[in-house]
């Protein structure tokens, strides 16, 4: 936002862009003052505990979730998008259920914190006159693009890890990734025109009347009370992936003990419309690469040397929990069909017949992991079918959605 | 000011990657993500803004005086805008 106040003059004439930036913040005509009823009335909205430096307080701890929440989601989608430049390790095993845990305790840890920032500016929304001059409209135009953005965002993901997809006319995924650049875009464009104000507010400009320290203390109580709901709002979700926090993971979707086999499930076979397939006795699993194929039943893959990984599934809606799987390593398989099972990226397909997560491509790091399993057991019994039975994928530090469940083909892709 | 000018250009170049980025995902449509966007704004500003405030004004009649914290930093009665910050001039956040 350059002002432009001393626009150049060429022979008596403005150049093109000095009459662009005169035309821009060019006063507007005000309204008719008729129509200032209701909320546009002055003094119509009278609580003393809004401030410019409530607002900037509760805008930086917005700015730092916001942050978070789209660092860590922007790491989850490369991970499950991943470009050619991008490398994601196997090792430390939990790092995604950390990154993805914090995306999601942060979000709804923004919750509260955005009600009170959006009730502190809520008077402006009413501001007389409604745009002075362009700029200012433009300028009230980027904030609504911010407010519709940060509440798509909220409401879009509180929705999502409800499982409630009906209200959204749109795939979460994707629009929760696009509407987070755009969050995040508009979010700088707000810090960039505030600036002043909020350089302001920080150096403490305020007054020392009665009035004026009565408020503050009332606002340092709302501020409290802001924490508190957040850190509420935290402690009663986090349980989903912190399991000593499980029993107050009141507000919390999942908890760790919660489905089959002690451990929740997103998407179960019949959702998937797998069962019958899952349950069939001729089911057989393809192993192919470039030095043969192979078909094999369960009494194969049983036959197949079996280990135990304890390694957690940690979902992309934040909850993650510990088990113990064993089966088969996947370099094992793959070493059936491939003489360099070191360096190979693999593809492991469900039995579903549709579906965006019906198939995932093991990058070599994770494929060579001896933590990589194609399971056939959970915590030492024949795998759930809503777990993936007769055989998942289960590897170390990857998200849920790429642990394949009810495999039914794996194809060793060579090294690229 | 160049802060501020950095600032609101990167903001800009990547509202306009978002919105390119959107316009081009055959797996969105952005039909569905512009009438979400503006639902949740309008149900906000519209419906549970003005729910939450009436409940506030309710709360503040029903509650007893002594009872009432948040309000001893009111303005002495006479003053006819206690919106205004208490430095005059400096609540410039807006919206």
């Amino acid at each position: 936002m350059v002002r432009d106040t001393d626009p150049a003059v060429n022979g008596g004439r403005t150049s093109p862009r000095s009459r662009l930036v005169r035309w821009w913040f060019a006063p507007l005509p005000a309204p008719p003052e008729a129509l200032r009823r209701g909320p546009l009335r002055p003094g119509a909205f009278r609580s003393p505990l809004r401030s410019t430096r409530l607002t900037t307080l509760l805008g930086m701890a917005l700015g730092v979730a916001f942050s978070v929440c789209f660092l860590t989601g922007l790491l989850s989608h490369l991970i499950q998008h991943p470009p050619g430049w991008f490398w994601w390790p196997a090792r430390p095993v939990w790092l995604y259920r950390v990154t993805q845990g914090v995306h999601v305790a942060t979000g709804l840890a923004a919750v509260p914190l955005l009600g009170v920032k959006l009730w502190s500016v809520y008077p402006r929304l009413f501001s007389w006159p409604p745009a002075r001059s362009i700029a200012h409209a433009a300028e009230r135009a980027s904030i609504a693009v911010l407010v519709a953005a940060a509440l798509f965002q909220l409401v879009g993901g509180v929705l999502n890890i409800s499982h409630w997809y009906a209200p959204m006319p749109f795939f979460f995924t994707t629009g929760h990734y696009w509407v987070a650049w755009l969050t995040i875009g508009a979010l700088l464009v707000h810090l960039g025109v505030q600036l002043p104000a909020i350089r302001a507010s920080l150096k403490g400009e305020v007054s020392q009347s009665d009035h004026a320290r009565a408020a503050r203390l009332s606002r340092r109580r709302l501020l409290t009370g802001v924490g508190t709901a957040a850190g509420l709002v935290t402690l009663t979700t986090v349980g989903q992936t912190i399991r000593p926090l499980s029993g107050l993971a009141l507000l919390a979707p999942r908890r760790p003990g919660d489905g089959p086999q002690s451990l929740p499930v997103n998407k179960t076979a019949n959702g998937a419309g797998v069962r019958a397939a899952a349950l069939d006795p001729s089911y057989r699993m393809i192993v192919a690469g470039p030095s043969g194929r192979h078909s094999l039943d369960l009494t194969d893959l049983n036959a197949l040397p079996q280990h135990t990984a304890e390694l957690p599934i940690a979902c992309v809606e934040g909850w993650s929990v510990n088990a113990t799987w064993t089966g088969v390593r996947l370099r094992d398989l793959a070493a059936l069909v491939c003489e360099d099972p070191e360096r190979v990226w693999v593809l492991v397909e469900s039995l579903q017949a549709d579906g965006r997560y019906r198939a995932t491509t093991v990058p070599p790091e994770h494929a060579r992991d001896p933590l990589t399993l194609v399971a056939l057991r959970l915590g030492g019994e024949v795998l759930h079918v809503d777990h993936g039975y007769p055989a998942r994928l289960i590897a170390p530090n990857r998200p849920g959605v790429l642990q394949t469940k009810w495999i039914g083909r794996i194809t060793v892709l060579g090294s690229r | 000011m160049k802060a501020r000018a950095v600032l609101v250009t990167a903001g800009l170049l990547i509202m306009a990657y978002a919105a390119v980025g959107a316009l081009a995902d055959p797996d969105l449509k952005p039909g569905g993500v512009l009438i979400f966007l503006a639902g949740v704004l309008v149900g906000h500003d519209a419906i549970v803004m003005p729910i939450v405030l009436a409940a506030g004004a309710v709360l503040i009649r029903i509650v007893p005086q002594r009872h009432k914290r948040a309000q001893r930093g009111r303005p002495p009665a006479g003053r006819k805008n206690s919106e205004s910050p208490a430095k005059p001039g400096a609540d410039h956040t807006d919206r």
